[in-house]
């Protein structure tokens, strides 16, 4: 039997088609050939330091440089290669930049060290750091602690839709949210005694820490509140319930789940923040290491700080995104 | 059932008006509903159903008239609408369970926050309600694995836990598929049956042939015509309320 005439071919239709000099650049062997090229070009076209002019110097290193990307882009860009094969050339591109920065940079790599990665200078001394760690992490739980009822608080307040309350809280929330921390500390700490309240240093940071944040945290929490459908209120009011009952029995259990994600990123950003109390002598991680700075007259201490401070954050941010995946999926 | 004679007024609304900003919702509703009677209330969208319903009960505060509940003016400063809205059980088109609660969580928080009863009394009284609407065995589901006859029939026996002396249904079956209608009306009509004084917002023609007392047209904020079924529906005296029904048939 004879087939029946079938139709025109539609997957050709369909197929992607490339011009022929695409097809070359993706090449395997074009590839490799050209990839000899600029390695061989690395190795021996480019000058050794200081042994040209700039003019000749700068321009050879930008078309080297040139080429590294071209080549590198070619083979990123194409989705048929394997992921293992640009993972290999990523890495490749940051050694090759390295290398030419090692080679061209002209840097002072031991003096670098000696000031800023001496650390055989904190010998005996990481107590301090220690003990400025424990008490950024004590003003961090505290004022979390603080901010988040204070935004409960001002968010459930802010519920009860009463115009003139509304009216204050609203300018609480965005005096807090606009001021730097940095002034409201400075203003809480230099300002505040000459009315007669001195808070002192910790409890000025926790004060500070918690209104600022507190007006953030107030914000989320009135989103959260905000989501939870208006049916909800009219049924628990139908009921009999009281406004007090309705929001606490009704309104915050559904909207609270909504709140941790962006509520945890709150409270990691403040952590972040009380570094700022550096500013009015509170004894937390930055000031150590700024005292330390000035007696050992060497910024180590302060990079020990920011690697510590990475140490502890990156693990909590990370915790944050994860929360915000579970939740975000499991919205139900 | 307290020795009162089953014609006196349950609630008595006396020129009832609700604006919404520029908007005028209702313009002076007026009528009265007897103990044990079934009032249906049909009438166009927009016509103001669902607000009357609602101003009944203050979840919308009217503009101004009088609303009495058995004999006591609700609208009157020194009442706690709290305790009015105990007596007045209120199920919604959406239903609007309480999704963090079980079915059976949902039937008892009114009892126990409001009325004070213990957790135990009023988790019996609760699965006593949920078998009442055929819901026994899902009384530990939370909302979101109830079809939606379910979830309204829990929201039936979550306002009856109340105890309430009247009912008001707002559209209880309009977000229903078809085949769950039947299941929400069969309460409702055994409810009619036992006595409840209720107002229905509904276009259920057999539903309200077979249940309701007297049905209210509600148009344009005010009340065109009222009358047994059988008068509205079979011999319709208003021009208004003709055309609408030859429109839901």
């Amino acid at each position: 039997m004879q087939p029946p005439p079938g139709p025109p071919d539609i997957a050709h239709r369909f197929r992607r088609t490339h011009p022929a000099w695409f097809k070359l650049v993706r090449r395997t062997a074009f590839l490799a050939v050209t990839l000899a090229a600029v390695v061989a070009f690395g190795l021996f076209a480019l000058p050794e330091p200081g042994a040209a002019g700039p003019a000749w110097l700068y321009s050879s290193i930008a078309l080297f440089l040139l080429l590294v990307l071209a080549w590198s882009g070619n083979v990123l860009a194409d989705k048929d290669k394997p992921e293992i094969l640009k993972l290999a050339v990523s890495l490749a591109l940051i050694a090759v930049l390295a290398w030419l920065f090692y080679r061209y940079s002209g840097a002072q790599w031991g003096r670098l060290i000696e000031f800023f990665f001496n650390f055989p200078k904190l010998k005996g001394n990481w107590w301090i750091l220690r003990d400025g760690l424990g008490v950024t992490l004590m003003l961090a739980v505290i004022s979390a602690a603080g901010s988040i009822l204070v935004g409960l608080a001002v968010a459930v307040l802010r519920a009860y839709q009463s115009r003139t309350l509304d009216l204050f809280l609203k300018v609480y929330v965005d005096v807090f949210r606009s001021a730097p921390m940095i002034v409201i500390m400075v203003v809480l700490f230099f300002a505040l005694p000459y009315v007669g309240i001195s808070l002192g240093s910790i409890l000025t940071t926790v004060v500070a820490l918690s209104l600022g944040y507190g007006a953030y945290a107030s914000e989320s929490f009135r989103a959260g509140i905000e989501a939870v459908h208006s049916g909800q209120t009219e049924a628990a009011r139908s009921l009999g319930l009281s406004r007090w009952q309705t929001i606490r029995l009704i309104i915050l259990p559904q909207a609270i789940p909504v709140v941790i994600p962006p509520l945890t990123g709150n409270m990691v950003a403040m952590l972040k923040d009380t570094a700022v109390a550096s500013l009015v002598a509170a004894p937390e991680l930055l000031k150590r290491a700024r005292e330390l700075y000035t007696s050992k007259t060497n910024p180590t201490p302060l990079v020990a700080a920011a690697l510590i401070y990475l140490v502890v954050l990156i693990p909590l941010v990370r915790i944050v995104n994860l929360l915000e995946k579970r939740y975000n999926k499991g919205s139900r | 059932m307290n020795g009162t004679n089953a014609t006196d007024k349950m609630i008595e609304v006396v020129d009832l008006h609700k604006h919404f900003k520029e908007l005028h919702v209702l313009k002076g509703v007026s009528t009265s509903v007897a103990r044990s009677e079934v009032v249906a209330i049909m009438g166009p969208s927009g016509g103001g159903k669902s607000t009357f319903l609602r101003c009944l009960n203050r979840l919308e505060e009217p503009s101004s008239g009088h609303i009495f509940i058995e004999g006591v003016d609700i609208m009157a400063p020194y009442i706690d609408i709290n305790k009015v809205r105990t007596e007045i059980g209120m199920v919604f088109q959406s239903f609007n369970l309480f999704p963090h609660l079980t079915a059976l969580e949902n039937v008892k928080l009114a009892p126990v926050h409001v009325r004070r009863i213990s957790a135990q009394e009023a988790a019996e009284r609760g699965m006593a309600l949920l078998e009442k609407v055929g819901l026994k065995d899902k009384a530990h589901a939370y909302p979101e694995k109830l079809s939606g006859g379910q979830q309204q029939r829990v929201a039936i026996a979550r306002a009856l836990a109340m105890q309430p002396q009247i009912m008001f249904f707002d559209e209880p079956t309009s977000a229903l598929d078809p085949e769950m209608i039947g299941e929400v009306l069969d309460v409702m009509r055994n409810m009619a049956r036992e006595g409840m004084t209720m107002l229905v917002v509904s276009h259920e023609m057999g539903f309200i042939r077979e249940a309701a007392d007297r049905v209210l047209f509600l148009a344009d904020g005010q009340i065109v015509e009222e009358g047994t079924p059988d008068q509205i529906f079979g011999d319709s005296k208003q021009a208004r309320t003709q055309d609408f029904l030859s429109k839901i048939l």
